[in-house]
């Protein structure tokens, strides 16, 4: 499948803690009840990558069936995409960098600390959700910008791979203030249970 | 007969009406009676058991919470073997149990089957399996037992409804759009446009629609193997029906966009394989590593001539591997299309000796 979940636009102050500006979500594929969890968990990704991602730098991290990709600008102003594995890594960071100039261009940079209330006005990553779902529509994108082939973009295969030393994704989970107690559970049991059943 | 649909007596059979089971499963019914419309149901995980019903109603769907399903689902499955044997005076009872049961697990096929001997003896509505099927496959889209519940049920009665191919297509979209390489979806599809050309004959508006769905659902879903082999399977209903084509060649040429030039329905079919090859050659040239796209290919080039443009096309494909390596370093998906290749080539000199 060559598909987009969601794309996120956040903002990194000065202590680096993260704070989620502005996102889009594309959920249809997932069932009704699961929906608002598998948001949560999406936003909740996007902070703990923007938290370890080192400044001026791209990272592509598999997680499951998922592959989010990150791109951290000098200045803090950070996108994360969720999509899934088919998705061209290349397109995907190409796709982020626009994102980032477009957003950068419409919202002052002033506002970007001072969070998500600033930047609702900013509606553009709706569009490009539903735009770059086909990857095509990005390739004219990508030829003009071959710089990006000289950017090393780090690969992990899991999450935990991301984390710093001592840190377990569960631990972070559990404290973890922006999801509800469903979602909680919800994460418990998917990990307990492999909800398709055989003939994978 | 009157007697045994007193709801009294109905009561009566029952070990304790009013114990917790019976309530949730009553709960289950009664929504799914009042809503014939349901589109999901689903199993939500919740931390601990509030003193309410789980059973949760929002808008077309239909939850259950997790912490009562193991009571719900031994109670009933115990209960639906034990009144199997009495399945001609407890029916009504088995097919309460039945249903509830298999809506928490849809995998067992013996509750199906015991279905089907209620439907065949008229003490089971199909409209309620219909349904049933529905919701199961809403939780496990891949639920085999379920889709083969449907099949049976269609061939019972495909006449009752008059668009139960739209609803059977609609259905196998939203499947293989839930889970990814969904193969049981797509062999359902293939039931259904089976049984609707035997039904009411070969017919290419039906046909063409469904052509383009595939075209649309492939482009997006590079690696989905049953999708491809959908798109195969339709190529082939057109090369088996080529008698009827000829006879409707204005509607073929119209429902394919007129391709120009073709005058009779092989020459329609060749043209056909060759709008495939180009446009699987863009698909392999700018998407790196998909080996479906590869066999789809080679049965493209089966089911038509192979020409000495193909070793063109593996040069391309070299070329442009060359002029992509430095960028496909990082993603280590290089060395896999370069697999690929060699074995298209070796594949084509084995086919041509």
């Amino acid at each position: 499948m060559v598909r987009l979940y969601s794309l996120a636009v956040l903002h990194r102050n000065e202590q680096g803690s993260p704070q989620l500006l502005k996102a889009a979500y594309d959920l249809s594929s997932f069932g009704f009840f699961q929906r608002s969890s598998v948001q949560e968990f999406m936003a909740f990704t996007a902070k703990i990558l923007t938290e370890r991602t080192n400044a001026a730098s791209r990272q592509s991290v598999k997680q499951g069936e998922y592959m989010c990709h990150i791109y951290v600008r000098g200045d803090g102003l950070c996108c994360v995409l969720t999509a899934d594995h088919e998705y061209p890594q290349r397109v995907a960071h190409t796709l982020l960098t626009k994102v980032l100039d477009d957003f950068a261009a419409r919202v002052e940079s002033s506002l970007w600390s001072e969070g998500n209330a600033a930047c609702t006005a900013y509606s553009g990553l709706e569009a490009s959700l539903a735009k770059y779902q086909n990857p095509r529509e990005a390739d004219a994108l990508t030829k003009v910008q071959e710089e990006l082939d000289e950017t090393k973009i780090i690969l992990h295969n899991t999450i935990e791979a991301v984390l710093q030393r001592g840190e377990k994704l569960d631990d972070l989970v559990s404290k973890s203030q922006g999801l509800s107690d469903a979602s909680k559970m919800f994460y418990k049991t998917a990990r307990k249970t492999n909800s398709c059943c055989n003939f994978g | 007969m009157q007697a045994q649909r007193d709801p009294s007596a109905y009561w009566k059979m029952a070990h304790d009406p009013y114990c917790l089971e019976e309530r949730i499963i009553s709960d289950l019914e009664a929504i799914m009676k009042k809503d014939p419309l349901l589109e999901e149901f689903d199993v939500i995980p919740v931390t601990e058991a509030k003193n309410r019903s789980p059973v949760i109603h929002i808008s077309h769907n239909l939850g259950i919470e997790v912490w009562c399903i193991k009571t719900v689902f031994m109670y009933c499955y115990e209960n639906s073997f034990k009144l199997e044997p009495l399945w001609k005076k407890e029916y009504l009872r088995l097919e309460r149990y039945t249903k509830a049961a298999l809506l928490l697990n849809a995998n067992i096929t013996t509750l199906w089957n015991i279905r089907k001997k209620l439907i065949v003896n008229h003490f089971l509505d199909i409209d309620c399996d219909f349904l049933l099927t529905k919701l199961a496959l809403s939780q496990k889209p891949k639920c085999f037992e379920a889709l083969s519940h449907r099949r049976w049920l269609l061939q019972q009665a495909s006449s009752s409804n008059p668009h139960w191919v739209e609803t059977e297509l609609s259905l196998c979209d939203r499947l293989s759009s839930r889970m990814k390489c969904n193969y049981h979806a797509w062999s359902h599809r293939q039931f259904v446009f089976s049984q609707a050309i035997k039904q009411q004959g070969f017919s290419l508006t039906l046909w063409a629609s469904e052509y383009e769905v595939s075209d649309v659902w492939t482009k997006f879903h590079l690696s989905d193997h049953s999708g491809w082999h959908y798109r195969k399977f339709l190529l082939d209903q057109f090369r088996k029906n080529l008698d009827y084509i000829e006879q409707h060649m204005d509607v073929a040429r119209k429902l394919l966009n007129n391709i120009p030039g073709t005058t009779t329905p092989t020459q329609l079919y060749m043209e056909l394989l060759n709008e495939e090859l180009q446009k699987n050659e863009d698909l392999i040239l700018s998407f790196n590593a998909h080996e479906t796209l590869w066999y789809y290919r080679r049965f493209l080039l089966q089911a038509g001539t192979i020409s000495h443009a193909e070793n063109h096309f593996l040069e391309k494909c070299c070329n442009s591997h060359k002029s992509n390596s430095k960028r496909a370093a990082a993603t280590g998906v290089d060395g896999v299309q370069m697999r690929y290749i060699e074995h298209h080539r070796r594949w084509l000199s084995d086919f041509c000796v």
